[in-house]
């Protein structure tokens, strides 16, 4: 009985909160906006420098993850790593508190011209690798989140076992932790993914936002709205949004069959 | 279970807020007023462009001082309170970075009066390092000159690109590879070149002014078109609250040139 309560609650505000927006964007796709969209050359760019950089910076969150993952797991054993770890697991959670104009405004003044002016004159700002470093730093508490998730669900015996017969941590990680991540990887990756690609604001200050050079697909959207061109923007946004779905649909393939093998 | 009481008291103390709010604004005597206290205890509210802030605190101290009425100031982008107003958000009066909002808010019928209220420029304001590199705009297309220019998404890039368009400068500075930066907003701008990050842009003098940013040439009004920052007096507000603030507004037009505005003069434009 409860379970119809929730039911009768979940499933009509899920579907007025939730599907209905996004259907009410694609039901407003036309022919016209379609065309003009794929006929400008800065879209496309857009396209390309997000994915492109996206994929770039999830994968760096999920070597940065795997590396807080292994603090996680390990904390209790030494003074060192729990300090680390504390602070490692409090500022996990400063990048989504930060407005992200802010978060873009910290990365320039950090790795901008006046820091590191020896190696271009914008420093390590406005160029293509900027964007990822951008996508990087909003990103990365998802994936160390989902990570530290998927170490939680190890069993403590195995790892307890390991340690038992003389492994160090960093070798029990190595052979015995990251392999059964399985799961926890793709997701950590996935869910970066997606935070990337919708990532605007960091990438604005920190990447430049020149169109065709370090435009993200996210800041081409809100410029076509801003512009008046509604088609255009309501085209771009629901690739977006297939973009996320192929992404989504990609680890639950990936899921299932990890279930099938196990 | 202590959670649940700290919930509580946290709870009951925003409400109290809330009452002390509601109560704090109640007119204490609906009686008969002087001519000079008929405002007094009213309240304005009022929406201004984020840009126009410092000066406008002023105003609005010097309001409150004088009429006794309560403002209640809405600070935002332009754009963003021209939706709040037209999705019917109480609103008395409201000043717009852009005179298109003014126009807009009139196809709207929301319009009571409206009044071109001041005038700013767009210069080429220059950094630390770009004021030795940098003199005028043609320097833009140099090697080596990093450069930034709002995106389109603001009305000082659209202001921006049609200034350099005309000066026939746009196309060489895209194919240049120097224009490396396209900020949402014009602060955002400001603030790279405060900071050195860039070598030079276009803003407002009034942000420049701001931001203690050099500029080392205003553009000239032909090749950007006029910079007009609108007054707006909503139709179905305290018009008559409404009214008073832009006449003392108006009487105190220097405060704004304090900060880099022009007052525009001998074309007031009321509709």
């Amino acid at each position: 009985m409860k379970n119809n309560i929730i039911s009768a609650l979940f499933i009509p505000l899920f579907f007025l909160l939730v599907i209905y927006p996004i259907l009410a964007l694609l039901g407003h796709v036309n022919g016209a906006g379609i065309l003009k969209t794929f006929h400008d050359v800065l879209f496309w760019q857009s396209v390309k420098n997000t994915i492109g950089a996206a994929f770039i910076a999830s994968g760096l969150c999920l070597v940065m993850a795997i590396g807080f993952g292994y603090y996680h797991l390990f904390a209790k054993d030494s003074y060192l790593y729990r300090i680390l770890y504390r602070i490692a697991n409090f500022i996990n959670d400063l990048p989504a508190a930060l407005p992200h104009t802010v978060a873009g405004l910290a990365l320039l003044l950090a790795f901008g011209r006046n820091v590191l002016g020896f190696v271009s004159n914008t420093g390590l700002a406005f160029m293509k690798v900027s964007v990822v470093f951008a996508m990087f730093f909003v990103s990365y508490p998802l994936a160390a989140r989902a990570i530290s998730a998927g170490v939680d669900k190890i069993e403590a015996e195995a790892i307890d076992v390991a340690r038992t017969l003389g492994d160090t941590p960093g070798k029990v990680y190595l052979r015995i932790v990251i392999p059964s991540l399985g799961m926890a990887m793709f997701s950590s990756f996935g869910l970066a993914f997606a935070r990337s690609i919708s990532e605007f604001a960091a990438v604005i200050m920190f990447g430049g936002n020149v169109p065709g050079v370090t435009q993200v697909l996210a800041s081409y959207v809100f410029t076509k709205v801003e512009e008046g061109e509604i088609d255009m923007a309501v085209t771009a946004s629901a690739f977006c949004i297939l973009l996320s779905l192929l992404v989504v649909g990609f680890l639950n393939l990936i899921n299932k069959r990890e279930k099938i093998n196990a | 279970m202590k959670r649940k009481i700290w919930t509580l008291l946290i709870f009951v103390l925003l409400m109290s807020f809330n009452f002390g709010y509601v109560y704090a604004y109640k007119d204490p005597n609906g009686a008969l007023k002087s001519e000079s206290e008929i405002f007094k205890g009213q309240k304005l509210n009022l929406y201004v462009a984020a840009g126009l802030k410092k000066p406008m605190d002023e105003i609005i101290a010097i309001f409150e001082k004088e009429t006794g009425a309560k403002v209640v100031p809405n600070y935002g982008p332009s754009g963003g309170l021209y939706t709040q107003i037209k999705m019917g958000q109480p609103c008395d009066i409201f000043f717009s970075a852009d005179w298109l909002y003014i126009e807009k808010l009139k196809e709207d019928r929301k319009l009571a009066e409206g009044q071109k209220f001041v005038q700013d420029k767009l210069v080429l304001a220059v950094s630390q390092t770009g004021k030795n590199k940098v003199k005028s705009v043609k320097d833009l297309i140099k090697p080596g000159v990093v450069v930034g220019v709002a995106d389109t998404r603001a009305p000082v890039g659209v202001y921006s690109e049609r200034a350099l368009k005309r000066m026939n400068i746009w196309d060489k500075l895209v194919s240049s590879g120097n224009l490396r930066a396209r900020p949402a907003t014009v602060n955002q701008l400001a603030i790279m070149l405060q900071k050195n990050e860039l070598d030079a842009g276009l803003i407002y003098s009034s942000v420049a002014k701001a931001f203690n940013v050099e500029y080392v040439e205003e553009i000239p009004q032909k090749f950007t078109g006029e910079i007009i920052f609108g007054a707006a007096i909503i139709k179905g507000g305290n018009e008559k609250l409404a009214k008073e603030f832009l006449n003392i507004a108006n009487d105190n037009i220097n405060i704004f040139e304090k900060y880099g505005w022009r007052a525009v003069k001998n074309e007031k434009q009321y509709y």
